[in-house]
C-alpha cells in the first residue's frame, strides 16, 4: 500500500479570505473556448485518480479546479500546479461531467502568462522561439539524425515572416513582462 | 400450468376480465397477484424460462440483510399456484393491437421442448445430458446441461432445453419416464384478448467492460456485483464460499468500486442508478460477516454516498461501525493486477485528504448501474409507446400519476420505469395493478 506523497501540499494550511475569492473568476475562465465544462464540475476525483503526474508528485487536477471554482485567482495562477499537467489527456478521456480538464489548464496558463507568472521552462521555450523559430534550437545532432534516416536536411525557418507572425499576435507584447526576468540560460 | 384449474385457452380469454403483466420480477409478481385477488384473470409473461428476475439472484437484500429467496420463494409458488393467474414463462411479447379494454397481444411461445403438463421437474434427466455449458442464472461463473433449471426454486418447475446447445443426442428422452420431451416442438405464437398492461421488464447491468481501465474482463480478481452475488450465495457456484476467481483463496482484503455505468455523462449515463450504493455496502458487509476472521479490510470506493432510503443512513453507518467497513470518497482512477500474486492494485485520490493512494485488494467488485433493457424499446416500439432519453420508459406525470404510460390502458412498474430497489418495485407492482384493475372495472375506459 504504497503512498507517493506523505507530506501535504503547504497550500492547504493557507486560511481562504473573503478577500482573496474572485467570484467571477470561474465565469472567465468558464468564457473561454475549451472552459465551458468547468462548472460541471463534481470534484469527485477521477481525473487524480488517473494522473500520471498525481501519482508521483503532489498536484491534483481535482484541487486545481476546485480552487476555480472557490475563485482563488491569484492563488491559481500563481501556482505551480498549472504548469505540472502532462497534457496526457487521461484526465479529460475519463471525466464523467466531460470537463476537459486539459483545455482548461491551458486556459489557465495562457492567464497566467499575461498576470506575469509564466514558469521559468516555458519563458525560456518561448525566447527560443522568438530568436530562433523553434521550440527546440537546430542542431548537428538532429540533422546527422535525419540523414541516417534519409529525411532531408531541416531548413533554417523565414524568421522575419515568423516574427511578423508573432507580433501581429501580440506574442512579443506578452513576452516584454518578462523583459529583464532571467532565464535559465 | 395446470397447477391450479384446468387448461385455459388463452385465445378465448374475456379482454373485460383479463390483465397480461410482461415480466416476471418481483415487481410484475406483485403487479400479478394484486390484480388476480381481485378476481381478474392474469396472464403473466416471461422472457426466461423462470419467474422471479434479478431478486432470485440476490443473497441478501438492503437494509434489514434478509434472505432475498427467504423472501421470495414463498412469492413464487404463491403466483404458480394462483388460479387466477396464468404463466407463460420463456415467452415472448412479439406484437399489439386495439385499444384500452380490449387489447390483442401476440406472444410468442419459445419451443422448450419439454412438455409443461407433464414434466414434474424430478430432473432425471439432467445426469443424462452430455452437453454443459455456462448458467447464465449464475452470471456464467457455474454451469448448467443443455436441458436445465437455472436455479433450484425454478417456477414453474419444468425443464428446459436450450436449443442452441442441445446436440439432439435424445439421451434426455430416453431417462425421461414422464415421456415429457419432445425434440421437435417448434415456437408457437398466441393471440390474446386482455383489458389492460402491466409491463414489469426490469433492467440490466451496465455492461463494466465499456470501462477498460478497470480491468474488468482482463483481470481474473475484477468481478461485478452480481457476480459477486452469486459467489456469496448458497446455492450459487462456490454454495457460498467467498472466494476470489483467480485462485480459490479467500480474498483477505476486497475493494468496492461504485459509481461504474452512472452518473457518467460522457459515457451516456448521466442517471443515478440508486441502488448501488446501498447494495455496495450490503456486499461489503456481508464479506465480513461471511468470513469475520479472514476478511480484514473491505473498503468502499464511492464518489458521493446515497442512503437515501428508510433505515439505509443507519445500515451505512452500521457498515461502518459495526463491521468496520472502510469508505473513501473519490472516484477511481484505475485498477492494474500485481503480476506476483494476481491482485489488483487501485489508484484513487482520496478527495477528503488530497492523498493519492495505491491500494492493493485480494478482490475487487465494480458496481455497475441500472440500464433499461434492450428488449424494452422493442416492446415500446410495439406498444406505441414513448422512452426517455435514459432509455426507462416515460409516464404520464411523475408524481401525480407515477405507473401510468402514455398509452391509456398500459401501466408500468419496477425497473422498467427508472432504477428502484425492491420495496419501492414491490410498492409500485401494486400501484400499477390498482390503476390495471380500474380500467378492467371500468371497461377500458380511463
Amino acid at each position: 500500500m504504497g503512498q507517493t506523497d506523505e507530506m501535504r501540499s503547504q497550500k492547504d494550511d493557507v486560511p481562504i479570505r473573503d478577500e482573496d475569492v474572485d467570484r467571477e473568476f470561474k465565469y472567465e475562465v468558464a468564457d473561454h473556448f475549451g472552459g465551458e465544462g468547468l462548472l460541471r464540475c463534481l470534484k469527485c476525483g477521477a481525473c487524480s485518480g488517473g494522473c500520471p503526474v498525481a501519482a508521483v508528485t503532489d498536484y491534483r487536477p481535482r484541487k486545481v479546479l476546485g480552487n476555480v471554482l472557490l475563485g482563488l485567482k491569484d492563488l491559481v495562477l500563481s501556482s505551480d500546479d498549472i504548469w505540472m499537467c502532462a497534457a496526457c489527456f487521461t484526465c479529460e478521456e475519463r471525466c464523467v461531467q466531460e470537463v476537459n480538464f486539459t483545455d482548461v489548464i491551458t486556459i489557465l496558463r495562457n492567464m497566467a502568462v499575461r498576470e506575469g507568472h509564466a514558469s521559468k521552462g516555458y519563458l525560456d521555450m518561448a525566447r527560443t522561439v522568438l530568436q530562433h523559430g523553434r521550440v527546440v534550437p537546430m542542431t548537428h545532432a538532429v540533422n546527422r539524425m535525419r540523414d541516417k534516416l534519409g529525411l532531408p536536411e531541416l531548413q533554417e525557418p523565414d524568421m522575419e515572416e515568423l516574427s511578423q507572425i508573432m507580433s501581429s499576435a501580440g506574442f512579443d507584447k506578452i513576452l516584454s513582462i518578462y523583459a529583464g526576468r532571467d532565464t535559465t540560460e | 400450468m395446470t397447477v391450479a384449474g384446468e387448461k385455459v385457452i388463452f385465445e378465448e380469454l374475456q379482454p373485460s376480465e383479463t390483465a397480461m403483466v410482461i415480466g416476471g420480477g418481483v415487481a410484475g409478481m406483485q403487479a400479478a397477484l394484486d390484480i388476480a385477488d381481485q378476481n381478474y384473470k392474469v396472464v403473466l409473461v416471461e422472457r426466461t424460462p423462470s419467474i422471479g428476475g434479478v431478486m432470485a439472484m440476490l443473497d441478501k437484500t438492503f437494509p434489514t440483510l434478509d434472505c432475498s429467496a427467504c423472501i421470495l420463494t414463498p412469492r413464487l409458488s404463491e403466483v404458480a399456484r394462483h388460479p387466477n393467474i396464468e404463466l407463460l414463462t420463456y415467452s415472448e411479447v412479439v406484437g399489439l393491437s386495439g385499444d384500452a379494454g380490449d387489447f390483442r397481444v401476440r406472444v410468442r411461445r419459445k419451443a422448450r421442448k419439454v412438455d409443461e403438463e407433464k414434466c414434474s421437474g424430478c430432473g432425471d434427466c439432467v445426469p443424462h445430458c452430455p452437453v454443459q455449458v455456462s448458467n447464465e442464472f449464475d452470471q456464467d461463473l457455474g454451469f448448467r446441461k443443455a436441458i436445465y433449471i437455472g436455479f433450484p426454486q425454478n417456477t414453474p418447475l419444468v425443464y428446459t432445453i436450450d436449443e442452441e446447445n442441445c446436440i439432439k443426442c435424445e439421451m434426455c428422452m430416453k431417462s425421461c419416464e414422464r415421456e415429457a420431451i419432445d425434440l421437435n416442438q417448434e415456437d408457437e405464437e398466441i393471440e390474446i384478448p386482455v383489458g389492460a398492461i402491466v409491463i414489469a421488464t426490469g433492467y440490466e447491468l451496465y455492461d463494466v467492460r465499456n470501462y477498460p481501465r478497470l480491468g474488468y474482463g482482463r483481470y481474473k480478481n475484477v468481478m461485478h456485483a452480481l457476480e459477486y452475488e452469486r459467489i456469496i450465495n448458497a446455492a450459487g457456484p462456490t454454495a457460498g464460499n467467498l472466494m476470489r476467481l483467480s485462485d480459490g483463496t479467500i480474498p483477505r482484503s476486497i475493494g468496492f468500486i461504485q459509481c461504474v455505468g452512472a452518473r457518467d455523462v460522457s459515457k451516456g449515463v448521466p442517471n443515478c442508478s440508486r441502488i448501488c450504493c446501498m447494495y455496495a455496502i450490503k456486499n461489503a458487509v456481508m464479506a465480513k460477516e461471511l468470513q469475520h476472521d479472514n476478511v480484514k479490510n473491505v473498503t468502499l470506493y464511492y464518489a458521493d454516498l446515497r442512503a437515501f432510503g428508510k433505515g439505509f443512513e443507519e445500515f451505512s453507518e452500521m457498515a461502518k461501525t459495526r463491521f468496520g467497513v472502510k469508505f473513501v470518497r473519490g472516484r477511481v482512477g484505475e485498477v492494474y493486477e500485481n503480476p506476483k500474486n494476481d491482485n489488483i492494485i487501485i489508484r484513487v485520490e482520496d478527495t477528503e485528504t488530497g492523498k493519492f493512494l495505491e491500494h492493493e485488494h485480494e478482490l475487487v467488485v465494480v458496481s455497475p448501474g441500472i440500464q433499461p433493457p434492450k428488449t424494452l424499446k422493442e416492446i415500446a416500439n410495439q406498444m406505441r409507446l414513448e422512452l426517455d432519453e435514459d432509455g426507462f420508459l416515460t409516464v404520464d406525470h411523475p408524481s401525480i400519476t407515477p405507473v401510468d404510460t402514455t398509452v391509456p390502458g398500459i401501466y408500468v412498474c419496477g425497473c422498467a420505469e427508472g432504477p428502484k430497489d425492491i420495496p419501492d418495485s414491490v410498492a409500485a407492482g401494486s400501484a400499477a395493478a390498482m390503476r390495471a384493475s380500474i380500467t378492467l372495472a371500468k371497461g377500458g375506459g380511463a
